[in-house]
C-alpha cells in the first residue's frame, strides 16, 4: 500500500473554531473524508468512487510485434500494413526496416528478370519484375537506399528507358528516355550515386570512332528532376575500352577502369562530375589478359578506391593510397586448386566483403576480407538461368551487368529525393526539443500527430522534463509558481480566477494540486464519527496536515504551556493520538517557521532561531536536532515573517516576505541559493501583509509537472508513484520511516507496513 | 608530437579530415578510437556532407572554455534554419556530442514554441494522422493551449 495523500484540516480565523475539514485521497479506491461539525462531535463523510477499471492488457507489446514482423517477407509485410494504423506505423518506421535489414545481392540475368540472392537465408529469390512480359533488355546500373536503377531497352529499336524500382514495394517510377547511342554500340558509361549531396544518374554516350565530335554526357539530377546534356572535353573511348561500363562514384568523382589497346595496361579514368574534366590515373601494376578482365572491378574499402584482380586461384585487392596503389589483401580460394574458371564475376561490397559468382560450377562465394574466411553457396537448379543466359550462345558477349547489393527499404521511388532528407527525426532529438518547451506549446503540439502525442504523454518524458516548481499560494489572486531552475516566477493559469473564491492549497501529488475553494463542495461525503475533538486545549499551527505512512500529522500549539505537540491521526481507524514535539521554546514569531516535513523518511520539524533554523528529526523515541543551518545575511536576526517549507531531498525553502526573496537551502550539501524576486510577485507578499495579515494563505508546496488528469489520479499513481519512490529510495538509505505514534495504534501499524519496511519498529537514525 | 588525423565519411561518401584530439569530443568517435585505433575511415551513414561540414566546423572551434557556451549559442543562432538545426541535432545524436545536441534542440524549441499546429507540422515534417473529429476532441480538452 502506498503511503501518500493529501491531508488537511481547517482551523478558521480564530483559535477555538469547531469547524474542521479534512480531505484526503488515497490510492486504490478514492476516499474523500470531510468533517463538518457545528457542535461537539465530529462527523466525517467518506465517499468511495469505485471506478477502478480492469487493467486487462489486451495489447501485444510493440517489441513483440516488431520481432514477428521482422521475420516476414515482403508480401505479408505489405499486406499487414493495412491491418491497422498502428501496424502501418510500425512497418513504415525506418528503424524497423533498418533492423530488418535484409541485404540481398541482385543478380541480373538480362532478359529473364531479376534474381536476388539472400546470404542470410542462403537462397535465391526471383524478384517480381514489372516488365517481365515485355521484350526489354534490362540492365542494372546500381542500387541506392533500396531502390534499383534499371535501364530498359527494346530489343531492336526505341529509346532507353531509365526506371527506378523498389523490389520490396514493387513500386516503379519512370525517370526519362534517352535515345540509343549511335552505331548500335552500347553507351560507354553509366553511373548512379551520390554526388555533392544529390543523387545523380549519368550516361556517357560514346560516339563513333569515325566522327570527330566529342562525347555527350547526360546528367540527371534526382533532386531537380532535370536532365542536362553536356559535351565533354574528351573522348572516353579513345585508344581503349571500358572494362565495366558502370562507373563508380566516390567523393564526386566518377571512376572507370579502361584497358588500353596498345599496351594492355589498365588505367583509371576519373571524371570530375561538376566540371566535366577527365583525368587519367594509373592503375595498379598488374598483368592483364582476356580472362581476368572481368574480375577487375572497382570498389571502395575503408573509404578508399580499390580494385580487385584475379590470379590463378584467388584474387588480390589493391587499394589506392595517397599516391600509389598497394596490394593490401590477397585472398586464396582453395576450391580452385586447378586455377579459377574464366567466367568469374567479382563484386566488391561494403565492409570488406567480396562476392564471386562462378558461372561454371553454379556457385556463389562470399569472401570476408577482414575476417579472412569465405562461404560457398551451391545454387539450386532454379537459378541456372542467371548463369545460363550469360554463358550460352549469343548472350556470351552481352554484358548483363555485375551483381549489386541492395538493402530492402520502403522508400518510394517517386520521393526518393525527399526521403534522402531523412524524413524522420529521431525520437531522442524530438524529446530533447520538447523537453525545453513550456506547458502551453507542449499541450498544443499534442495535436500535431499521434506520435507526438504519445511522446509527450509518455510518463518517462514528463519525468525527465521534471520541472519542479514551488507553488506560492496568494489567496485570492491566483496561483504563482517559482521555478528554481530558471529562477523566475510564473503565474499559473488558474481556472477560477474570475470567481470570488478563496483558494487554499492542501497539497500536491503527482503534479495534481488539491485546492479547496470556499463555498464550493465537490462530491458527496460519508460520515464517520471521531473519538476526539481536534482543537481542544490548543490550536493547529499549520492546518494542512502532513501525511506519512498512513498517519496524518499536525503541529498543535497548546494554550497552557505554549509547548508544541504533534497530533497523529490514524486515518483508517480515526484514532487520534498525541505525541510530544521537540523541546523548543516558542514565541509567536517562530510559530510560522515551525513546519512538519519528511527527511530521509522520518518526520522532521523546522524551528527558527535568531539567524538561522534547526531541523529536528523524530527518531525511534525522541526528537533530535540533526541540522542547524545559519543564514549569515540575517545578522541582525531573521524577520518575523518567514515562511518555511521542507521539500524533498533535504531542501528547505524559505520565503522572506520583508525583503522579497526566496532562499533555497540544501541541508545535505550545506549551501543555499538566494533568489531576489522581481516586482511581479510582490502580490504574493502584499496580499499577506495587507488587511488580512492573519489570514493564512497556506504554505508553500513543491510540485513536479505531470500530465496526469485529475480524474485519473487514482489509476495513475498505482504505477507512477512507485517509480518516484524507487528513485528516491535508491538515492538515500532504505527508508525505515515507521515509528510508533502511540501504543493504541501499533497493531494497525504492523498491518500497514509498507513494502520497503523490513521491521516496522526498527528505526535507524539518519547519519 | 605529430597530430593524428582521422577521416570521417558522410552518407554521400564525401571524406572529411579532422585532427584526432578535436574529433574525440564526440563520444562515439572516442569509443571507436579507443577500440580499434580507428586507423581508417569512420563512416557516418546518417550524416550528409553539409551537416558533417558544420559539425567539423564546430569541433574545430578554438574557444576558451569560459566563452564556449556563448560560442555554441552563436554557432546555432547563425544557422537558424529549422531543417539545418534538425540535421545538426541528428548528427550530434549519432556522434554523441551533447553540447551541440542541446544547443541545437534548444534553438529549435525556441523557434517552434509559438508555432501553430500547421506550422509545426510543416517544419518538423509531421504527418497528421488524426481525423478532424479526433483532433477536435483534443483541441477542446486543451483549449487554452491553442
Amino acid at each position: 500500500m502506498l503511503r501518500a495523500g493529501y491531508g488537511g484540516g481547517t482551523c478558521d480565523v480564530c483559535f477555538d473554531a469547531y469547524y474542521h475539514r479534512m480531505a484526503m485521497a488515497k490510492n486504490g479506491s478514492q476516499d474523500k473524508v470531510t468533517g463538518n461539525n457545528p457542535d461537539s462531535t465530529n462527523i466525517f463523510n467518506v465517499i468511495k468512487d469505485n471506478h477502478v477499471e480492469s487493467m486487462e492488457n489486451t495489447i501485444i507489446p510493440d517489441d513483440v510485434v516488431r520481432n514477428i514482423l521482422s521475420r516476414l517477407s515482403a508480401k505479408p509485410l505489405m499486406r499487414f500494413r493495412c491491418a491497422s494504423k498502428h501496424w502501418n506505423s510500425l512497418i513504415t518506421d525506418p528503424c524497423f526496416i533498418n533492423s530488418r535489414a535484409r541485404r540481398m545481392i541482385l543478380m541480373p540475368s538480362g532478359l529473364t528478370g531479376l534474381y536476388a540472392f539472400d546470404p542470410k537465408h542462403q537462397n535465391v529469390v526471383k524478384l517480381t519484375y514489372p516488365f517481365e512480359h515485355q521484350i526489354y533488355k534490362c540492365k542494372i546500373i546500381g542500387t541506392l537506399n533500396g531502390i534499383v536503377l534499371l535501364v530498359l531497352e527494346k530489343r531492336l529499336c526505341g529509346p532507353c528507358i531509365f526506371i527506378l524500382y523498389n523490389p520490396l514495394t514493387r513500386a516503379t517510377k519512370k525517370l526519362f528516355d534517352l535515345p540509343r547511342p549511335c552505331c548500335k554500340r552500347e553507351a560507354e558509361g553509366y553511373a548512379y550515386g551520390f554526388c555533392h549531396g544529390n543523387i545523380i544518374i549519368i550516361r556517357l554516350d560514346c560516339l563513333c570512332p569515325s566522327s570527330d565530335e566529342r562525347d555527350n554526357c547526360n546528367v540527371f539530377s534526382l533532386e531537380k528532376s532535370a536532365l542536362t546534356a553536356r559535351k565533354t572535353t574528351f573522348r572516353i573511348g579513345e585508344y581503349g575500352f571500358l572494362v565495366d561500363n558502370v562507373g563508380m562514384l566516390l567523393n564526386g568523382f566518377l571512376h572507370w577502369i579502361k584497358r588500353m589497346y596498345v599496351d594492355y595496361v589498365l588505367i583509371i579514368l576519373v571524371l570530375d562530375v561538376t566540371e566535366m574534366v577527365l583525368t587519367r590515373m594509373d592503375g595498379p601494376r598488374i598483368s592483364t589478359n582476356g580472362y581476368n578482365l572481368k574480375s577487375s572491378v572497382l570498389g571502395m574499402l575503408h573509404g578508399s578506391l580499390c580494385m580487385s584482380n584475379r590470379w590463378s586461384n584467388g584474387f588480390d585487392v589493391w587499394v589506392k593510397g595517397h599516391s600509389e596503389w598497394s596490394k593490401q589483401y590477397s585472398f586464396a580460394l582453395p576450391i580452385y586448386r586447378d586455377g579459377c574458371p574464366n567466367n568469374l564475376d567479382v563484386c566488391i561490397l561494403e565492409e570488406g566483403r567480396i562476392l564471386v559468382k562462378d558461372g561454371d560450377s553454379n556457385q556463389i562465394i562470399m569472401c570476408h576480407l577482414f575476417e579472412r574466411y569465405y562461404d560457398i553457396y551451391k545454387c539450386a537448379s532454379e537459378i541456372q538461368a542467371i548463369f545460363r543466359s550469360e554463358v550460352s550462345g549469343r548472350a556470351q558477349f552481352y554484358d548483363v551487368g555485375k551483381p549489386f547489393e541492395y538493402v530492402e527499404s520502403l522508400v518510394s521511388p517517386s520521393d526518393m529525393c525527399q526521403s534522402m532528407e531523412n524524413t524522420f527525426i529521431p525520437d531522442d532529438v524530438l524529446r530533447n526539443i520538447l523537453s525545453r518547451l513550456s506547458a502551453k506549446p507542449l499541450m498544443r503540439f499534442r495535436c500535431a500527430s499521434k506520435h507526438w502525442n504519445s511522446l509527450i504523454t509518455d510518463p518517462c518524458f514528463i519525468n525527465s522534463r521534471s520541472r519542479r516548481m514551488i507553488l506560492m499560494p496568494s489567496g485570492l489572486t491566483g496561483l504563482n509558481a517559482f521555478d528554481p531552475k530558471h529562477q523566475d516566477i510564473v503565474k499559473l493559469t488558474y481556472p477560477f480566477e474570475d470567481q470570488i473564491y478563496k483558494c487554499k492549497i492542501i497539497g500536491t501529488l503527482n503534479g495534481i494540486v488539491l485546492l479547496v475553494l470556499e463555498n464550493l463542495e465537490k462530491g458527496a461525503w460519508t460520515a464517520l464519527k471521531t473519538n476526539f475533538r481536534l482543537c481542544e486545549f490548543g490550536f493547529l499551527v499549520d492546518d494542512v496536515g502532513m501525511f506519512l505512512n498512513g498517519f496524518l500529522h499536525w503541529i498543535q500549539h497548546m494554550y497552557v504551556d505554549y509547548m508544541f505537540i504533534i497530533l497523529v491521526l490514524d486515518v483508517t481507524e480515526m484514532v487520534l493520538t498525541r505525541m510530544d514535539g521537540p523541546r523548543i521554546s516558542v514565541d509567536c514569531y517562530n510559530l510560522k517557521s515551525s513546519v512538519l516535513g519528511m527527511l530521509r523518511g522520518s518526520l522532521c520539524m523546522s524551528n527558527r532561531w535568531s539567524n538561522g533554523f534547526d531541523v529536528w528529526v523524530k527518531g525511534h523515541s525522541e526528537w533530535s536536532k540533526q541540522y542547524s543551518f545559519a543564514l549569515p545575511f540575517y545578522r541582525n536576526g531573521c524577520p518575523n515573517h518567514l515562511d518555511v517549507c521542507i521539500l524533498e531531498e533535504g531542501r528547505i525553502l524559505v520565503k522572506d516576505g520583508v525583503s522579497n526573496q526566496i532562499i533555497m537551502c540544501h541541508l545535505y550539501e550545506r549551501y543555499y541559493d538566494i533568489f531576489k524576486c522581481a516586482s511581479e510577485i510582490q502580490a504574493i507578499y502584499r496580499f499577506e501583509y495587507g488587511k488580512r495579515v492573519r489570514y493564512d494563505v497556506g504554505k508553500l508546496f513543491e510540485y513536479v509537472e505531470s500530465l496526469v488528469l485529475p480524474s485519473d489520479i487514482c489509476h495513475i499513481n498505482a504505477f507512477y508513484l512507485p517509480h518516484q519512490s524507487h528513485q528516491r529510495s535508491s538515492l538515500i538509505r532504505p527508508p525505515s520511516d515507521v515509528y510508533p505514534p502511540s501504543p493504541a495504534s501499533t497493531p494497525l501499524l504492523q498491518h500497514q507496513a509498507s513494502p520497503f519496511t523490513i521491521a516496522p519498529f526498527l528505526f535507524t537514525p539518519p547519519p | 608530437m605529430s597530430k593524428k588525423t582521422l577521416t570521417l565519411m558522410s552518407k554521400d561518401k564525401q571524406l572529411f579530415n579532422i585532427e584526432e584530439h578535436l574529433a574525440v569530443q564526440s563520444v562515439t568517435i572516442r569509443n571507436m578510437v579507443k577500440e580499434d585505433g580507428a586507423s581508417s575511415v569512420i563512416p557516418l551513414p546518417r550524416v550528409d556532407s553539409e551537416t558533417l561540414a558544420l559539425v567539423i566546423e564546430y569541433l574545430n572551434r578554438q574557444q576558451a572554455p569560459e566563452e564556449d557556451e556563448d560560442y555554441v549559442k552563436k554557432f546555432v543562432d547563425e544557422r537558424g534554419e529549422i531543417p539545418t538545426l534538425l540535421e545538426l541535432a541528428q548528427a550530434a545524436l549519432d556522434l554523441d556530442i551533447k553540447k551541440l545536441m542541446d544547443a541545437a534542440c534548444m534553438k529549435v524549441a525556441d523557434l517552434i514554441k509559438d508555432f501553430t499546429l500547421e506550422e509545426v507540422r510543416e517544419a518538423l515534417r509531421i504527418e497528421n494522422d488524426r481525423t478532424p473529429e479526433e483532433e477536435k476532441a483534443i483541441r477542446d480538452e486543451f483549449q487554452w493551449a491553442f
